[in-house]
Protein backbone atom coordinates (compact mmCIF):
# COMPACT_ATOMS: atom_id res chain seq x y z
CA UNK A 1 0.00 0.00 0.00
CA UNK A 2 1.15 3.82 -1.04
CA UNK A 3 -0.22 7.00 -1.75
CA UNK A 4 -0.73 8.41 -5.11
CA UNK A 5 1.65 10.87 -6.03
CA UNK A 6 -0.26 13.84 -5.80
CA UNK A 7 -0.92 12.70 -1.97
CA UNK A 8 2.64 11.81 -1.51
CA UNK A 9 4.29 15.22 -2.63
CA UNK A 10 1.15 16.98 -0.69
CA UNK A 11 1.83 14.91 2.67
CA UNK A 12 5.69 15.23 2.39
CA UNK A 13 5.51 19.18 1.49
CA UNK A 14 2.99 19.86 4.75
CA UNK A 15 4.57 17.61 6.91
CA UNK A 16 8.28 18.77 6.09
CA UNK A 17 7.28 22.48 5.76
CA UNK A 18 5.80 22.42 8.92
CA UNK A 19 8.63 20.70 10.98
CA UNK A 20 11.02 23.38 9.82
CA UNK A 21 8.71 26.12 11.03
CA UNK A 22 8.87 24.04 14.47
CA UNK A 23 12.60 23.86 14.39
CA UNK A 24 13.08 27.38 13.35
CA UNK A 25 11.43 28.45 16.52
CA UNK A 26 12.56 26.10 18.95
CA UNK A 27 9.43 24.13 19.41
CA UNK A 28 9.77 20.95 18.41
CA UNK A 29 12.44 18.81 16.47
CA UNK A 30 13.26 14.96 15.01
CA UNK A 31 16.82 14.01 16.30
CA UNK A 32 17.14 13.62 19.59
CA UNK A 33 20.90 14.11 19.76
CA UNK A 34 19.78 17.29 18.76
CA UNK A 35 17.16 18.48 21.10
CA UNK A 36 19.50 19.29 24.03
CA UNK A 37 21.02 22.20 22.02
CA UNK A 38 17.51 22.99 20.71
CA UNK A 39 16.60 23.76 24.02
CA UNK A 40 20.04 25.68 25.18
CA UNK A 41 19.11 27.90 21.86
CA UNK A 42 15.60 28.57 23.05
CA UNK A 43 17.46 29.76 26.64
CA UNK A 44 19.79 32.01 24.71
CA UNK A 45 22.68 29.68 25.70
CA UNK A 46 24.43 29.64 22.30
CA UNK A 47 23.31 31.25 18.99
CA UNK A 48 21.92 30.04 15.73
CA UNK A 49 24.89 29.87 14.22
CA UNK A 50 26.00 27.03 16.72
CA UNK A 51 22.46 25.19 16.53
CA UNK A 52 22.84 24.68 12.79
CA UNK A 53 26.28 23.41 12.78
CA UNK A 54 25.26 21.03 15.56
CA UNK A 55 22.38 19.71 13.78
CA UNK A 56 23.94 19.19 10.11
CA UNK A 57 26.82 17.88 12.23
CA UNK A 58 24.76 15.39 13.90
CA UNK A 59 22.16 14.61 11.14
CA UNK A 60 23.82 14.39 8.33
CA UNK A 61 25.25 10.68 8.48
CA UNK A 62 21.53 9.86 8.75
CA UNK A 63 19.91 12.18 6.56
CA UNK A 64 19.56 9.42 3.33
CA UNK A 65 19.28 6.48 5.98
CA UNK A 66 17.30 3.37 5.16
CA UNK A 67 16.51 5.28 1.93
CA UNK A 68 16.25 1.68 -0.11
CA UNK A 69 13.32 0.82 1.82
CA UNK A 70 11.64 3.70 0.22
CA UNK A 71 12.37 3.20 -2.81
CA UNK A 72 11.27 -0.24 -2.78
CA UNK A 73 7.85 0.15 -1.26
CA UNK A 74 7.17 3.74 -2.08
CA UNK A 75 6.72 4.68 1.18
CA UNK A 76 8.89 7.92 2.85
CA UNK A 77 10.50 7.07 6.57
CA UNK A 78 11.00 9.80 9.02
CA UNK A 79 14.95 9.83 8.42
CA UNK A 80 15.27 11.50 5.40
CA UNK A 81 11.91 13.82 5.63
CA UNK A 82 12.33 14.98 9.44
CA UNK A 83 16.25 15.20 10.13
CA UNK A 84 16.33 17.83 6.71
CA UNK A 85 13.65 19.85 8.22
CA UNK A 86 15.82 19.70 12.04
CA UNK A 87 18.79 21.00 9.40
CA UNK A 88 16.83 23.54 7.36
CA UNK A 89 15.12 25.10 10.37
CA UNK A 90 17.83 25.53 12.32
CA UNK A 91 20.09 27.12 9.58
CA UNK A 92 17.28 29.81 7.64
CA UNK A 93 16.73 32.18 10.23
CA UNK A 94 13.25 33.58 9.02
CA UNK A 95 10.26 31.24 9.27
CA UNK A 96 8.52 31.67 5.68
CA UNK A 97 11.89 30.27 3.78
CA UNK A 98 12.18 27.71 6.54
CA UNK A 99 8.57 26.71 5.88
CA UNK A 100 9.43 27.09 1.86
CA UNK A 101 12.08 25.45 1.68
CA UNK A 102 11.23 22.36 4.34
CA UNK A 103 7.99 22.45 1.71
CA UNK A 104 10.61 22.16 -1.36
CA UNK A 105 12.14 19.18 0.43
CA UNK A 106 9.29 17.34 1.16
CA UNK A 107 7.96 17.78 -2.49
CA UNK A 108 11.27 16.49 -3.73
CA UNK A 109 11.51 13.72 -1.65
CA UNK A 110 8.52 12.18 -2.26
CA UNK A 111 9.39 12.60 -6.46
CA UNK A 112 12.07 11.01 -5.70
CA UNK A 113 10.55 7.95 -3.96
CA UNK A 114 7.75 7.68 -6.09
CA UNK A 115 10.02 7.58 -8.76
CA UNK A 116 12.59 5.19 -7.84
CA UNK A 117 9.36 3.14 -6.88
CA UNK A 118 8.44 3.17 -10.38
CA UNK A 119 11.52 2.40 -12.12
CA UNK A 120 12.60 -0.52 -10.38
CA UNK A 121 8.90 -2.20 -10.30
CA UNK A 122 8.88 -1.29 -14.33
CA UNK A 123 11.85 -3.31 -15.24
CA UNK A 124 11.24 -6.47 -17.09
CA UNK A 125 12.55 -8.32 -14.22
CA UNK A 126 10.85 -6.62 -11.70
CA UNK A 127 12.17 -6.14 -8.30
CA UNK A 128 9.04 -4.88 -6.06
CA UNK A 129 6.97 -7.80 -5.99
CA UNK A 130 9.78 -9.90 -5.11
CA UNK A 131 10.74 -7.31 -2.21
CA UNK A 132 7.11 -7.23 -0.96
CA UNK A 133 7.50 -11.00 -0.72
CA UNK A 134 10.67 -10.28 1.42
CA UNK A 135 8.91 -7.67 4.02
CA UNK A 136 5.95 -10.59 4.04
CA UNK A 137 8.52 -12.82 5.73
CA UNK A 138 10.39 -9.83 7.66
CA UNK A 139 7.25 -8.94 9.27
CA UNK A 140 6.73 -12.66 10.85
CA UNK A 141 10.22 -11.87 12.31
CA UNK A 142 9.64 -8.66 13.63
CA UNK A 143 6.93 -9.92 15.90
CA UNK A 144 9.36 -11.46 18.31
CA UNK A 145 10.79 -8.13 19.28
CA UNK A 146 8.99 -8.17 22.47
CA UNK A 147 9.74 -11.91 23.25
CA UNK A 148 13.97 -11.12 22.82
CA UNK A 149 13.55 -7.61 24.86
CA UNK A 150 11.36 -10.09 27.50
CA UNK A 151 14.39 -12.07 27.19
CA UNK A 152 17.15 -9.70 27.39
CA UNK A 153 15.26 -7.73 30.02
CA UNK A 154 14.13 -10.19 32.42
CA UNK A 155 15.49 -13.63 31.84
CA UNK A 156 14.35 -16.90 30.32
CA UNK A 157 11.67 -17.52 32.55
CA UNK A 158 10.22 -14.13 31.13
CA UNK A 159 11.01 -14.96 27.20
CA UNK A 160 9.41 -18.08 27.67
CA UNK A 161 6.03 -16.83 29.24
CA UNK A 162 6.20 -14.23 26.20
CA UNK A 163 6.53 -16.68 23.50
CA UNK A 164 3.63 -19.08 24.68
CA UNK A 165 1.37 -15.95 25.06
CA UNK A 166 2.59 -14.30 22.17
CA UNK A 167 1.64 -17.75 20.04
CA UNK A 168 -1.68 -18.14 21.67
CA UNK A 169 -2.72 -15.23 20.83
CA UNK A 170 -1.35 -15.05 16.88
CA UNK A 171 -3.30 -18.00 16.89
CA UNK A 172 -6.92 -17.08 18.73
CA UNK A 173 -6.23 -13.76 16.25
CA UNK A 174 -5.97 -15.70 13.49
CA UNK A 175 -9.00 -17.42 13.97
CA UNK A 176 -11.32 -14.33 14.54
CA UNK A 177 -9.45 -12.14 11.74
CA UNK A 178 -7.11 -13.96 9.41
CA UNK A 179 -3.97 -11.85 9.19
CA UNK A 180 -4.51 -10.26 12.42
CA UNK A 181 -1.61 -12.65 14.43
CA UNK A 182 1.32 -10.75 13.95
CA UNK A 183 -0.31 -7.67 15.25
CA UNK A 184 -1.63 -9.68 18.12
CA UNK A 185 1.38 -11.48 19.11
CA UNK A 186 3.18 -8.04 19.31
CA UNK A 187 0.73 -6.25 21.51
CA UNK A 188 0.86 -9.50 23.64
CA UNK A 189 4.82 -9.54 24.04
CA UNK A 190 4.55 -5.99 24.84
CA UNK A 191 2.16 -6.62 27.48
CA UNK A 192 3.90 -9.57 29.36
CA UNK A 193 7.19 -7.08 29.65
CA UNK A 194 5.00 -4.42 30.57
CA UNK A 195 3.54 -6.60 33.12
CA UNK A 196 6.48 -7.45 34.62
CA UNK A 197 8.30 -4.47 34.48
CA UNK A 198 5.30 -3.40 36.82
CA UNK A 199 5.46 -6.39 39.11
CA UNK A 200 9.07 -6.27 39.44
CA UNK A 201 8.61 -2.62 40.99
CA UNK A 202 5.46 -3.48 42.93
CA UNK A 203 7.37 -3.36 46.32
CA UNK A 204 9.22 -0.29 45.16
CA UNK A 205 8.90 3.13 46.85
CA UNK A 206 8.57 6.10 44.13
CA UNK A 207 10.99 7.98 43.32
CA UNK A 208 10.16 11.45 45.18
CA UNK A 209 12.65 13.57 44.11
CA UNK A 210 12.40 16.07 41.36
CA UNK A 211 15.62 14.99 39.71
CA UNK A 212 15.79 17.99 37.16
CA UNK A 213 13.83 21.22 36.43
CA UNK A 214 10.99 20.23 34.22
CA UNK A 215 10.47 22.50 30.92
CA UNK A 216 6.94 21.06 30.58
CA UNK A 217 5.75 24.88 30.96
CA UNK A 218 7.90 25.57 27.44
CA UNK A 219 6.24 23.09 25.31
CA UNK A 220 2.87 23.78 26.56
CA UNK A 221 3.01 26.90 25.76
CA UNK A 222 3.88 25.93 21.97
CA UNK A 223 0.71 23.38 22.27
CA UNK A 224 -1.28 25.14 19.12
CA UNK A 225 1.75 24.41 16.89
CA UNK A 226 1.79 20.69 18.03
CA UNK A 227 -2.12 20.56 17.02
CA UNK A 228 -1.44 21.45 13.49
CA UNK A 229 1.73 18.92 13.66
CA UNK A 230 -0.34 16.18 15.09
CA UNK A 231 -2.94 16.58 12.10
CA UNK A 232 -0.41 16.66 9.65
CA UNK A 233 1.42 13.66 10.89
CA UNK A 234 -2.10 11.40 11.35
CA UNK A 235 -3.14 12.62 7.89
CA UNK A 236 0.52 12.20 5.66
CA UNK A 237 0.90 7.97 8.12
CA UNK A 238 -2.71 7.18 7.45
CA UNK A 239 -2.74 8.46 3.41
CA UNK A 240 0.44 5.70 3.54
CA UNK A 241 2.61 8.36 2.06
CA UNK A 242 4.73 8.47 5.43
CA UNK A 243 5.88 5.81 7.85
CA UNK A 244 7.62 6.23 11.17
CA UNK A 245 9.89 3.42 10.80
CA UNK A 246 11.01 0.23 9.38
CA UNK A 247 8.54 -2.09 11.36
CA UNK A 248 5.31 0.17 9.94
CA UNK A 249 6.84 0.81 6.71
CA UNK A 250 7.06 -3.02 6.43
CA UNK A 251 3.49 -3.83 7.59
CA UNK A 252 1.87 -1.25 5.49
CA UNK A 253 4.02 -2.13 2.28
CA UNK A 254 2.80 -5.43 2.65
CA UNK A 255 -0.81 -4.50 3.23
CA UNK A 256 -1.38 -4.47 6.97
CA UNK A 257 -2.23 -1.40 8.47
CA UNK A 258 -3.78 -2.97 11.51
CA UNK A 259 -0.16 -4.70 12.22
CA UNK A 260 1.23 -1.68 11.39
CA UNK A 261 -0.44 -0.08 14.57
CA UNK A 262 0.72 -2.67 16.29
CA UNK A 263 4.10 -2.35 15.84
CA UNK A 264 4.13 1.29 16.03
CA UNK A 265 2.41 0.72 19.40
CA UNK A 266 5.39 -1.70 20.39
CA UNK A 267 8.57 1.30 19.15
CA UNK A 268 6.12 3.39 21.19
CA UNK A 269 6.77 1.79 24.13
CA UNK A 270 10.61 1.34 22.83
CA UNK A 271 10.90 5.35 22.55
CA UNK A 272 8.85 6.58 25.34
CA UNK A 273 10.74 6.89 28.48
CA UNK A 274 14.01 8.46 26.70
CA UNK A 275 10.76 11.00 24.41
CA UNK A 276 9.73 11.89 27.44
CA UNK A 277 12.78 12.56 29.49
CA UNK A 278 14.17 14.67 26.48
CA UNK A 279 10.95 16.72 26.20
CA UNK A 280 10.69 17.36 29.88
CA UNK A 281 14.27 18.41 30.26
CA UNK A 282 14.66 20.01 27.56
CA UNK A 283 11.64 22.14 27.02
CA UNK A 284 11.66 21.09 23.21
CA UNK A 285 9.07 18.43 22.06
CA UNK A 286 9.97 15.19 19.06
CA UNK A 287 8.60 16.29 15.44
CA UNK A 288 6.31 13.37 16.11
CA UNK A 289 5.64 13.14 19.43
CA UNK A 290 5.56 9.92 21.31
CA UNK A 291 4.30 8.83 18.02
CA UNK A 292 1.20 7.89 19.23
CA UNK A 293 -0.57 9.55 16.59
CA UNK A 294 1.02 6.88 14.41
CA UNK A 295 -0.68 4.62 16.18
CA UNK A 296 -4.06 6.03 15.57
CA UNK A 297 -3.60 7.10 12.50
CA UNK A 298 -3.52 3.96 11.62
CA UNK A 299 -6.19 2.42 13.16
CA UNK A 300 -8.49 6.05 11.96
CA UNK A 301 -10.78 4.67 9.19
CA UNK A 302 -9.19 7.84 6.74
CA UNK A 303 -6.86 10.39 6.67
CA UNK A 304 -9.39 13.32 7.49
CA UNK A 305 -10.30 11.80 10.69
CA UNK A 306 -6.86 10.65 11.10
CA UNK A 307 -6.09 14.01 10.97
CA UNK A 308 -8.45 15.43 13.08
CA UNK A 309 -7.82 12.36 15.88
CA UNK A 310 -3.92 13.12 15.67
CA UNK A 311 -4.58 16.93 16.29
CA UNK A 312 -5.95 16.21 19.17
CA UNK A 313 -3.25 13.19 20.34
CA UNK A 314 -0.44 15.09 20.58
CA UNK A 315 -1.40 17.83 22.73
CA UNK A 316 -2.82 14.99 25.18
CA UNK A 317 0.85 14.25 25.06
CA UNK A 318 2.53 17.28 25.84
CA UNK A 319 -0.34 17.64 28.76
CA UNK A 320 0.36 14.60 30.01
CA UNK A 321 4.15 14.23 30.23
CA UNK A 322 4.66 15.14 33.76
CA UNK A 323 2.68 12.23 34.42
CA UNK A 324 4.51 9.79 32.54
CA UNK A 325 7.47 11.45 34.17
CA UNK A 326 5.96 10.22 37.43
CA UNK A 327 4.67 6.56 35.96
CA UNK A 328 8.70 6.34 35.15
CA UNK A 329 9.73 7.55 38.63
CA UNK A 330 7.49 4.96 40.35
CA UNK A 331 8.19 1.81 37.57
CA UNK A 332 11.81 2.61 36.84
CA UNK A 333 12.21 -0.93 35.50
CA UNK A 334 9.73 0.47 32.52
CA UNK A 335 13.02 2.39 31.53
CA UNK A 336 15.16 -0.78 31.72
CA UNK A 337 12.38 -2.52 29.68
CA UNK A 338 12.10 0.01 26.66
CA UNK A 339 15.93 -0.01 26.42
CA UNK A 340 15.79 -4.23 26.18
CA UNK A 341 12.95 -3.16 23.26
CA UNK A 342 15.41 -0.66 21.42
CA UNK A 343 17.57 -3.22 21.83
CA UNK A 344 15.55 -6.20 20.33
CA UNK A 345 14.65 -3.98 17.67
CA UNK A 346 18.22 -3.24 16.40
CA UNK A 347 18.77 -7.09 16.70
CA UNK A 348 15.53 -8.48 15.36
CA UNK A 349 14.36 -6.42 12.39
CA UNK A 350 17.54 -6.25 10.48
CA UNK A 351 17.83 -10.24 10.86
CA UNK A 352 14.10 -10.41 9.53
CA UNK A 353 14.92 -8.44 6.38
CA UNK A 354 17.92 -10.65 5.59
CA UNK A 355 15.59 -13.42 5.76
CA UNK A 356 13.18 -12.06 3.65
CA UNK A 357 15.75 -10.60 1.59
CA UNK A 358 17.58 -13.92 1.16
CA UNK A 359 14.15 -14.99 -0.53
CA UNK A 360 13.71 -12.08 -2.70
CA UNK A 361 17.24 -12.69 -4.12
CA UNK A 362 16.30 -16.16 -5.02
CA UNK A 363 13.10 -15.59 -6.75
CA UNK A 364 15.05 -12.29 -8.69
CA UNK A 365 18.09 -14.60 -10.02
CA UNK A 366 16.68 -18.42 -9.32
CA UNK A 367 19.23 -21.63 -9.21
CA UNK A 368 21.08 -20.57 -6.39
CA UNK A 369 23.19 -17.29 -7.74
CA UNK A 370 20.64 -15.14 -6.15
CA UNK A 371 21.11 -16.61 -3.06
CA UNK A 372 24.86 -16.90 -2.72
CA UNK A 373 25.31 -13.19 -4.03
CA UNK A 374 22.76 -11.66 -1.65
CA UNK A 375 24.76 -13.30 1.43
CA UNK A 376 28.03 -12.67 -0.28
CA UNK A 377 27.53 -8.54 -0.19
CA UNK A 378 26.12 -8.65 2.70
CA UNK A 379 28.99 -10.42 4.57
CA UNK A 380 31.44 -8.14 2.87
CA UNK A 381 29.59 -5.10 3.90
CA UNK A 382 29.40 -6.32 7.35
CA UNK A 383 33.27 -7.52 7.67
CA UNK A 384 34.99 -4.64 5.34
CA UNK A 385 33.26 -2.04 3.88
CA UNK A 386 30.36 -0.97 6.59
CA UNK A 387 29.08 1.49 3.74
CA UNK A 388 25.34 0.33 4.73
CA UNK A 389 23.49 -0.46 8.07
CA UNK A 390 22.95 -3.50 8.88
CA UNK A 391 19.26 -2.51 8.03
CA UNK A 392 19.30 -1.75 4.90
CA UNK A 393 22.22 -3.80 3.38
CA UNK A 394 20.36 -6.88 2.25
CA UNK A 395 17.98 -4.17 0.61
CA UNK A 396 20.65 -3.12 -1.12
CA UNK A 397 22.22 -6.14 -2.21
CA UNK A 398 18.58 -7.76 -3.11
CA UNK A 399 18.36 -4.85 -5.13
CA UNK A 400 21.44 -4.93 -6.72
CA UNK A 401 20.80 -8.50 -7.64
CA UNK A 402 17.36 -7.61 -9.74
CA UNK A 403 19.15 -4.86 -11.60
CA UNK A 404 22.07 -7.54 -12.39
CA UNK A 405 18.88 -9.89 -13.25
CA UNK A 406 17.87 -7.54 -15.88
CA UNK A 407 21.34 -6.92 -16.78
CA UNK A 408 21.99 -10.57 -17.76
CA UNK A 409 18.47 -10.18 -19.55
CA UNK A 410 19.09 -7.84 -21.40
CA UNK A 411 22.98 -9.40 -22.95
CA UNK A 412 20.55 -12.27 -22.90
CA UNK A 413 22.83 -14.05 -20.06
CA UNK A 414 19.34 -15.34 -19.04
CA UNK A 415 15.97 -15.97 -20.15
CA UNK B 1 39.81 11.48 43.09
CA UNK B 2 42.75 9.30 44.80
CA UNK B 3 44.07 6.65 42.60
CA UNK B 4 43.62 4.08 45.68
CA UNK B 5 40.07 3.50 44.41
CA UNK B 6 39.01 2.25 41.25
CA UNK B 7 37.31 4.57 38.85
CA UNK B 8 33.33 4.16 39.07
CA UNK B 9 31.90 3.72 36.06
CA UNK B 10 28.19 3.74 35.07
CA UNK B 11 27.21 2.06 31.76
CA UNK B 12 23.62 2.00 30.04
CA UNK B 13 22.33 1.98 26.79
CA UNK B 14 22.32 0.06 23.52
CA UNK B 15 25.54 -1.51 24.21
CA UNK B 16 26.00 -1.41 27.98
CA UNK B 17 27.31 -5.13 27.75
CA UNK B 18 29.91 -4.00 25.54
CA UNK B 19 31.22 -1.08 27.44
CA UNK B 20 31.30 -2.95 30.70
CA UNK B 21 33.36 -5.98 28.89
CA UNK B 22 35.77 -3.00 27.53
CA UNK B 23 36.21 -1.36 30.83
CA UNK B 24 37.49 -4.19 32.32
CA UNK B 25 39.67 -5.38 29.49
CA UNK B 26 41.07 -1.74 29.63
CA UNK B 27 41.33 -1.04 33.34
CA UNK B 28 41.75 -4.80 35.07
CA UNK B 29 40.81 -3.60 38.61
CA UNK B 30 41.97 0.07 38.33
CA UNK B 31 38.06 0.77 36.96
CA UNK B 32 34.80 -0.94 37.76
CA UNK B 33 31.58 -0.72 35.52
CA UNK B 34 28.12 -0.98 36.84
CA UNK B 35 25.40 -1.37 34.46
CA UNK B 36 22.39 0.69 35.00
CA UNK B 37 19.60 2.17 32.98
CA UNK B 38 20.38 5.73 32.22
CA UNK B 39 18.64 7.75 34.83
CA UNK B 40 19.79 5.08 37.31
CA UNK B 41 23.53 5.76 36.29
CA UNK B 42 22.72 9.99 35.79
CA UNK B 43 21.67 10.05 39.49
CA UNK B 44 24.42 7.91 40.78
CA UNK B 45 26.91 10.61 38.96
CA UNK B 46 24.93 13.33 40.34
CA UNK B 47 25.12 12.00 43.58
CA UNK B 48 28.97 10.88 43.77
CA UNK B 49 27.92 7.60 43.68
CA UNK B 50 29.72 6.91 40.32
CA UNK B 51 32.48 8.81 38.99
CA UNK B 52 31.45 8.63 35.00
CA UNK B 53 28.36 8.04 32.87
CA UNK B 54 28.70 6.54 29.31
CA UNK B 55 25.84 6.03 27.16
CA UNK B 56 25.46 4.13 24.08
CA UNK B 57 22.76 4.81 21.23
CA UNK B 58 22.75 4.72 17.90
CA UNK B 59 23.99 8.16 17.27
CA UNK B 60 26.07 8.60 20.49
CA UNK B 61 24.37 11.25 21.29
CA UNK B 62 20.54 11.88 21.88
CA UNK B 63 19.70 8.57 23.23
CA UNK B 64 22.69 8.22 24.58
CA UNK B 65 22.73 11.06 26.78
CA UNK B 66 18.87 12.55 27.35
CA UNK B 67 18.97 11.44 31.11
CA UNK B 68 22.62 12.72 31.83
CA UNK B 69 22.06 16.09 30.11
CA UNK B 70 18.54 16.42 32.05
CA UNK B 71 20.02 15.42 35.61
CA UNK B 72 24.00 16.26 35.21
CA UNK B 73 23.61 19.31 32.20
CA UNK B 74 24.37 19.88 28.86
CA UNK B 75 27.16 21.38 29.78
CA UNK B 76 28.56 18.68 31.87
CA UNK B 77 27.66 15.85 28.99
CA UNK B 78 29.90 15.21 25.54
CA UNK B 79 29.95 12.54 22.83
CA UNK B 80 33.27 10.77 22.03
CA UNK B 81 34.31 9.15 18.77
CA UNK B 82 32.01 10.04 15.32
CA UNK B 83 33.40 9.97 11.55
CA UNK B 84 36.85 9.55 11.46
CA UNK B 85 37.84 9.94 14.99
CA UNK B 86 41.25 9.08 16.23
CA UNK B 87 42.83 8.06 19.22
CA UNK B 88 43.90 11.41 19.65
CA UNK B 89 40.55 12.78 18.73
CA UNK B 90 39.22 10.84 21.92
CA UNK B 91 41.79 11.79 24.48
CA UNK B 92 41.64 15.48 23.23
CA UNK B 93 38.42 15.79 23.43
CA UNK B 94 37.99 14.13 26.81
CA UNK B 95 40.76 15.98 28.32
CA UNK B 96 39.48 19.42 27.21
CA UNK B 97 36.77 19.70 29.88
CA UNK B 98 35.98 17.72 33.39
CA UNK B 99 33.18 16.03 31.23
CA UNK B 100 30.79 13.82 33.48
CA UNK B 101 28.86 11.78 31.08
CA UNK B 102 29.94 10.31 27.37
CA UNK B 103 27.94 9.02 24.46
CA UNK B 104 29.32 6.45 22.87
CA UNK B 105 28.08 5.23 19.47
CA UNK B 106 26.76 1.74 19.59
CA UNK B 107 29.47 0.62 16.29
CA UNK B 108 32.10 2.10 17.92
CA UNK B 109 33.05 0.96 21.25
CA UNK B 110 35.33 -1.57 20.93
CA UNK B 111 37.48 1.29 19.64
CA UNK B 112 36.12 4.61 21.30
CA UNK B 113 35.92 3.12 25.33
CA UNK B 114 39.31 1.61 25.76
CA UNK B 115 40.95 5.06 24.84
CA UNK B 116 38.38 7.15 26.81
CA UNK B 117 39.05 5.10 30.00
CA UNK B 118 43.12 5.15 29.18
CA UNK B 119 42.99 8.82 29.04
CA UNK B 120 40.64 9.03 32.15
CA UNK B 121 43.23 6.55 34.05
CA UNK B 122 46.09 9.05 33.32
CA UNK B 123 44.21 12.11 34.59
CA UNK B 124 43.30 10.99 37.81
CA UNK B 125 46.01 8.51 38.12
Amino acid sequence: MHASLPIAVLAGAAVCGWSSLLMHRGVANFNDGVRPVVGEWAQGNLGRADLSQIAWDVSRKFIMHESPFMAVSALMLGWPLLLVADVIGARLSKPVPAFIAGALWGCLLALLVQGAYLVLGSLPTGIVHPMMAAFGIALLGICAMPIVACGSQFGAPAALTAGVVSALSWVVADRLHGSAGPGAASLAGLLVLVVWSIVTDRHRPAETDELFTPRTWRIRRNIGWLIVQGALVGFAVRSFALSWNHTDLIAVATGHRIVAAALALVMVFAFWPSSVTSATSTGVYQSVGLAVSVVVAYLSPNPAVAAALCALVMPCEVLLLRSMDRVLGRYPTLRGAAESMRGAYELVVPLSVLAGCVLAAGMLLPGGLGTLLIIALVVVNERYTHTFSLFEAPVVAAVGVGLLANALLHVGLRT
Amino acid sequence: MGSERPLRFVVSGLSKAEIARAVEQTAGDRAQADIMTDMEGARAVKNGDADFFVGSCATGQGGALAAAIALLGYGNCVMVGGKNASRADIESKVLSKNWKAFGVRTDQVEMVVPALVDTLLRRTG
